[in-house]
């Protein structure tokens, strides 16, 4: 073996990466070349600092309870599909039929339209468990492409409730067909909670989007 | 601490026991299967440290490494059932884990422009630093965090986090060729950034008896 082939082994021969021939090969090369023997010598205190002298983090204490108590939510629920046409008429006999909830949106809507901008409370404990939000813009007027984003969203990603207060989408520009992209641009603008842990406060604007709350929970308060 | 123990601790890495433990990582997914909150809290132990550590050397930021871990978990468990016995639990949690990073890491790329990321995280990092000037593992850190990322990955996932070639391959989704050669290049430019340290710790470590580490 010459020297160039062994110096490009010698990681792999101090992490033992090699055959017993190829070792054994290289051991001897480099008893009989100091200078090898030196540059495998740095190699070797490299991969031993590597092993020994990295700086390990810990999860902070509260991980496994925050954690599982975000899986005890995702085993309880039941996740709903939410409709295409949230605003059919089968969908609102369904809100009007528990009648609280319709007094909910009205008035929510309502207040989303008279104030902005608004900083909004942060979520309490029983509204936490919102199983679907439901986009509008400023002018209350549903947007179903994002709807089914926003849908997609909620089941696949981080945030369990997310409070997003929207404005007009145009105004964001189109980005093309990935929506996924496009909404997730969007959370940079807008007032995210993620429920649990880490509270994560980026105030950008003022925009909002109504919860819509489960018939389970149309008693609880519904706070933004 | 003894040689390749750092985050080697599964012991056997197909099985996913460590020794002295009874279950193994897919004997626990069965059981996270029937909505067991306490078999995942163990799996939950196994992986979350080196988790973290990969995640946070990958992101560069303590806090958002905890909220991936987080996701990396809840995604483990909504998608419990699709879990497939015959592939590794370990390839299938760091695959998840590499895809959010990879997820975070384009969605900075957006705000490049901006700047804005990108100060924060150097500012975090930075005074992170301060206190360990001349300590070594920040040394050590500084050195891995400027590989680019392909290699950096490719180097945590191999020489970290102990994972075999094979499944550095299934997890990044690169021929494993390519994962060898990542791994080369990363090793390689690691020790040239560390080559006027390690003369320095060696030259240290001759005239006092403590280890390299303490110093």
């Amino acid at each position: 073996m010459n020297c160039r082939k062994v110096r490009r082994c010698l990681f792999s021969y101090f992490k033992n990466e090699l055959s017993e021939e190829e070792k054994a090969e290289i051991k001897l090369h480099l008893e009989g070349c100091p200078d090898c023997a030196k540059e495998a010598l740095e190699v070797e205190r490299v991969t031993s600092l590597v092993r020994n002298s990295l700086e390990t983090l810990t999860p902070s204490p509260d991980f496994n309870q925050k954690l599982l108590s975000q899986v005890q939510k995702l085993s309880s629920e039941k996740v709903r599909e939410v409709r295409r046409a949230s605003f059919s008429p089968l969908r609102i006999k369904w809100a009007l039929a528990g009648s609280f909830m319709a007094i909910i949106l009205v008035s929510v809507l309502w207040f989303t339209h008279k104030r902005t901008p608004i900083s909004p409370e942060p979520i309490s404990e029983e509204s936490r468990g919102t199983e679907s939000l439901q986009l509008v813009n400023k002018e209350g007027r549903e947007d179903s492409m994002y709807q089914e984003i926003l849908n997609r969203l909620m089941n696949e990603s981080q945030f369990a409730t997310k409070t997003f207060v929207l404005d007009n989408f145009r105004s964001v520009g189109t980005r093309g067909i990935d929506g996924m992209e496009k909404l997730e641009d969007l959370h940079k603008r807008f007032i995210i909670e993620t429920a649990g842990y880490g509270a994560e406060r980026r105030r950008m604007e003022n925009h909002y989007v109504l919860p819509v709350v489960s018939t389970q929970q149309a008693s609880e308060k519904v706070n933004y | 601490m003894a040689p390749s123990d750092q985050f080697d601790s599964t012991g056997n890495a197909q099985t996913g026991t460590r020794p002295g433990e009874q279950v193994s990582d897919k004997e626990l997914m069965e059981q996270v299967k029937s909505d067991d909150a306490s078999a995942f809290g163990i799996l939950v132990d196994r992986y979350k440290v080196r988790l973290l550590n990969l995640i946070y050397r990958l992101l560069q930021n303590k806090e958002e490494a905890e909220d991936i871990l987080q996701e990396t978990f809840l995604r483990v468990y909504r998608e419990r059932e699709s879990y497939d016995p015959t592939y590794a639990f370990s390839t299938w949690i760091y695959t998840i884990t590499l895809n959010l990073c990879r997820n975070e890491l384009k969605k900075r790329k957006k705000f490049k422009f901006f700047g804005i990321d990108l100060i924060k995280n150097n500012r975090e990092y930075a005074s992170q630093g301060v206190e360990n000037k001349n300590c070594l593992s920040s040394t050590l850190d500084k050195a891995i965090l400027s590989l680019p990322v392909k290699y950096r990955t490719a180097f945590l996932l191999r020489d970290v986090n102990q994972l075999s070639y094979e499944e550095i391959s299934q997890s990044v989704g690169i021929p494993m060729g390519t994962v060898k050669s990542r791994v080369n290049r990363a090793r390689l430019m690691l020790r040239d950034k560390l080559k006027p340290k390690i003369k320095e710790y060696y030259e240290l470590s001759k005239s006092s008896p403590m280890p390299i580490q303490l110093l």
